[in-house]
């Protein structure tokens, strides 16, 4: 990881990209962004292992019932998100 | 479109030949595709056009009949009366009787157009229901196809989605969604560490179907999930499974360890019909040899089919989509296609795969050439009848037997070799590679699944909605 791991908080920064990540579900899969539920569970973001200077987040689908996964890298401030790409996990 | 499915023997390992009595039930899958008129309504529609008609044929002809009979009624009275023909012209004029009965004919004709009128719109009102709902309904299939390939496109590496699932799987142990712990999963069911496929050897009882499913069912991806959402041990060594799995409403099936043990053989040194001259051997029935939780699957499969843990019952055969089918409920959809044929002797010949025609063929092909593990789990029937009395026959072009009248799991297929590994339910941990033209004509059935990702995932994710 290039940023300083202890600095970022996986949940506070879905948090506050909370928006950017649903519309990332919501382009793809085209649903509305108001049916997306945003996890918020200790487990339900973290920086990714696999991925290097990755946010990975859950995101709930109320209609679908789909259980998405939403990844995107985060910047060398440690404070934006960009590239936002989602899939179903399930 | 529909694929038939050819009745044939059911595989039953080499303890329990196939019961004739007990043939297979002609299934017959519908795929995605179809509309929403049934043939029922359907045929009601037509009953009712063509009800309607024949009535007013019928009104036409009796008309047409009545003025043929009228104009030659008075043409006779008017012969009978004998007068000249200038008074009956002259009487033909004051009366107008010709006229009147045209009159009256075309007054019938136009009622009758104002009929068939009324009707057609009313059919086309009662016909508009069906197709509005065949409409609603192309269009429903049409959005949920679009949402598959949508969700097919990975935009993610497999591994981060790995790494997702084992989140995921963490999230659900935390909020208590999780029956079973992974501890529980990993020494219950994983043969070795971080190795999901079960290691499983079929003892003797029958039933290799019901064995391959569940190692072709542990090839899964889902299957750590799918146990561990709808499997539970208890501290009194005895198991709780919910089928179909993950569904809330299921049934749950007990299975004491009693029910794990080895049973007595109620047909021991017995004979049964149309098994030869040799009695039953077996003085006991024991359960496959594998990991607990895996026995446990077998236990409630045979339960949930026969009522009780059964082992004799299970010994008459089976088979592995059956087997899917019952424990996966609605999650799991029916793929399978058969090579069976009953010739003009009445009796079942297996030619093998290879033998069906463009239509089936085309069907196997398409399983095997987009084989998901995602979604899809399989199980193949070998050939009956085949082999001699050791019951082996060799696999074409290479050094591998095949038992007949059995049922195989297919543990993977690689599309660009071309290649299917199967499992023997013997001892599925020595898989056999085989070609898609070797598989075909060695085996004589496929009996697959697919997973409804969509039902399946919503289910899940419903679970996981509840809390969110």
């Amino acid at each position: 990881m290039t940023q300083d791991n202890k600095k970022i908080d996986p949940r506070e920064l879905a948090r506050s990209f909370e928006l950017q990540i649903k519309q990332a579900v919501a382009k793809k899969f085209s649903t509305s962004v108001d049916d997306l539920t945003l996890l918020r569970d200790e487990d339900a973001a973290y920086l990714s292992q696999e991925e290097p200077d990755s946010l990975c987040c859950f995101v709930v689908g109320q209609k679908s019932g789909f259980l998405y996964l939403v990844i995107g890298k985060i910047g060398k401030d440690g404070k934006s998100l960009s590239d936002l790409k989602s899939d179903v996990v399930s | 479109m529909k694929f038939e499915r050819p009745q044939q023997l059911k595989t039953e390992g080499q303890n329990g030949p196939p019961d004739e009595n007990e043939r297979r039930r002609s299934g017959e899958d519908e795929l995605p595709g179809g509309g929403n008129t049934t043939p029922e309504n359907q045929g009601e529609e037509v009953r009712l056009a063509d009800f309607a008609s024949q009535k007013i044929r019928i009104a036409e002809s009796e008309v047409a009949r009545f003025s043929g009979n009228g104009e030659e009624l008075i043409r006779r009275i008017e012969q009978e009366a004998n007068l000249p023909i200038g008074d009956i012209v002259n009487v033909r004029g004051r009366v107008r009787v010709l006229e009147r009965l045209n009159d009256l004919i075309n007054e019938a004709n136009g009622l009758f157009d104002r009929l068939k009128g009324e009707i057609s719109k009313l059919l086309a009102k009662e016909n508009q229901a069906p197709i509005e709902r065949m409409r609603n309904d192309e269009g429903r299939r049409y959005q949920e196809m679009k949402d598959y390939l949508r969700r097919q496109q990975k935009e993610i590496p497999g591994p981060v989605i790995e790494e997702a699932r084992r989140r995921r799987n963490q999230l659900l142990e935390a909020r208590g969604l999780f029956s079973m712990s992974k501890s529980d999963f990993d020494s219950y069911f994983a043969s070795k560490d971080f190795e999901v496929h079960a290691d499983l050897k079929q003892q003797n009882v029958g039933d290799c179907y019901i064995v391959a499913a569940i190692h072709a069912m542990s090839s899964s991806p889902h299957f750590e999930m799918i146990c561990r959402s709808s499997m539970e041990r208890l501290p009194d060594g005895s198991w709780k499974v919910r089928v179909p799995f993950m569904s809330e409403d299921g049934e749950i099936i007990t299975i004491t360890p009693e029910e794990l043990l080895p049973q007595k053989n109620k047909q021991f040194l017995r004979r049964r019909k149309g098994e030869g001259v040799l009695p039953d051997l077996r003085m006991k029935l024991a359960p496959v040899k594998g990991k607990e939780g895996l026995r446990v699957l077998e236990a409630a499969a045979i339960k949930r089919k026969f009522g009780s843990v059964d082992r004799l019952a299970a010994d008459r055969g089976g088979f592995g989509d059956d087997v899917l089918l019952s424990l996966g409920g609605d999650n799991f959809i029916q793929y399978n296609v058969s090579s069976a044929v009953l010739n003009q002797e009445d009796k079942w010949e297996y030619p093998g795969l290879s033998s069906l025609d463009g239509r089936n063929m085309a069907y196997l092909d398409h399983y095997l050439e987009n084989f998901d593990p995602e979604v899809h789990i399989a199980t193949a029937s070998t050939k009956h009848g085949v082999g001699g009395p050791a019951g082996f026959y060799k696999v074409e072009g290479a050094a591998k037997l095949l038992a007949a009248g059995h049922a195989y799991s297919i543990s993977s297929v690689d599309k660009e070799k071309r290649t299917v590994k199967i499992a023997n339910p013997w001892n599925t941990s020595r898989p056999i590679e085989l070609t898609f033209d070797q598989f075909k004509k060695s085996f004589s059935g496929l009996e697959a699944i697919r997973i409804d990702s969509y039902r399946l995932f919503r289910n899940m994710g419903r679970i996981v909605e509840k809390t969110a």
